[in-house]
């Protein structure tokens, strides 16, 4: 049988369909899913399987509202190093508040810098794909235009991907 | 012929255009992750200073970091910085004289990591170990840790320089190995600055 399942009719529902997903390494047949291991509970179309997730939101909430109650009735303590447990300083405060912000911000710094180059390399290479198309455009290539144009002027058609005639038009 | 007309040119209408080298931007990102890294290291250390009585934040037997010598050792890392830069140029102007260039920023690079360990066996024969103190323990980790980076970025010039001796250097590699240098080029004065005074 498959991961966890709670009864009959579903278990013979689960043997049609196809599974999906890894199967456990260690895994017990006919299992009741009030028994479940935790590894189990997570498993794919385990019915308990949303339970653990509110379980852990619940848990998330709490150390929210412990935190914050710590915020409001000891500011002090909240405001110390988490590690090094130095409270009470002025210093100690600065610098802990300091770096706090330079470590939330920097990384934002850090994405909306990468963001902005990418745009402007991108608007770059669109303003010089524009303007070759309309150079091309105005001055359409000619017979035996390869000897007539430097590499650097034949920049423009290799853009648009046109390459100079090499065959007689007239 | 400039690195973008040879990458706009590089496709036909209609085409996926690549605007920046998957090496560059790879090494972007992995840049931005050291900084957050050495950022972590930095803030621990400056709430750490804070925080400590003045007596507990010093050197075993009343010694000091080696300001001096250090800010001579910069000096070598920084020059091998602009000759990494200067290289860039040479190399975008298919300029033979890049590859020297390149090979004189490596030296110049392993010769401040060679001198920041003469300094480091220094501290150790006086007795400064990573178990001296905070402050000993700071800047051994913090130090040593950027002294690691400038090892693999060096590794990476190094290869750069052997690529383009046999003439097979990407322009994405190149831009790499460029930019992770500027990295540890640009990071030391941080480091310097907040570890060392």
């Amino acid at each position: 049988m498959r991961e966890c399942i709670s009864s009959p009719v579903e278990a013979s529902f689960l043997a049609e369909v196809p599974e999906r997903g890894a199967r456990s390494a260690r895994r017990d047949n006919r299992e009741y899913c009030a028994y479940v291991r935790e590894e189990q509970r997570f498993q794919p179309r385990c019915p308990t399987r949303g339970f653990g997730e509110v379980l852990r939101f619940q848990g998330t909430r709490g150390v929210v509202g412990i935190v914050a109650g710590l915020l409001v009735s000891a500011p002090a303590q909240a405001l110390a190093c988490a590690v090094c447990g130095f409270v009470g300083t002025g210093s100690n405060t600065w610098a802990y508040q300091a770096m706090t912000a330079a470590l939330s911000l920097l990384p934002l710094a850090m994405i909306g810098t990468i963001v902005w180059w990418l745009a402007r390399v991108a608007a770059r290479a669109d303003t010089e794909r524009s303007s070759a198309k309309e150079r091309v455009v105005d001055h359409p290539p000619r017979v035996g235009i390869e000897n007539a144009l430097s590499w650097r002027e034949q920049a423009p058609l290799r853009a648009l991907d046109v390459a100079p005639n090499r065959t007689s038009t007239s | 012929m400039t690195a973008l007309e040879q990458t706009v040119g590089a496709v036909g209408p209609g085409a996926r255009r690549e605007v920046v080298p998957s090496g560059l931007l790879g090494m972007v990102i992995f840049v931005g992750t050291e900084v957050m890294f050495f950022a972590g290291f930095l803030s621990a250390f400056t709430i750490s200073k804070a925080g400590a009585p003045i007596f507990d934040w010093n050197l075993p037997g009343g010694q000091v970091l080696p300001l001096a010598e250090t800010a001579v050792n910069s000096i070598a890392l920084f020059a091998s910085g602009v000759l990494v830069w200067v290289a860039g140029r040479q190399y975008r102007a298919h300029s033979s004289a890049a590859a020297q260039t390149l090979l004189a920023a490596t030296v110049l690079g392993a010769l401040f990591v060679v001198l920041q360990g003469r300094e480091w066996v220094g501290l150790i024969a006086r007795g400064v170990t990573l178990s001296s103190g905070a402050l000993a323990a700071f800047f051994y980790v913090i130090v040593g840790t950027h002294a690691v980076h400038a090892v693999a970025a060096l590794v990476g010039l190094g290869v750069a320089w052997w690529r383009l001796r046999g003439g097979r250097l990407s322009y994405g590699f190149f831009l790499g190995a460029q930019t992770f240098w500027y990295f540890v080029v640009l990071i030391w004065p941080v480091i310097y600055a907040r570890v060392y005074f």
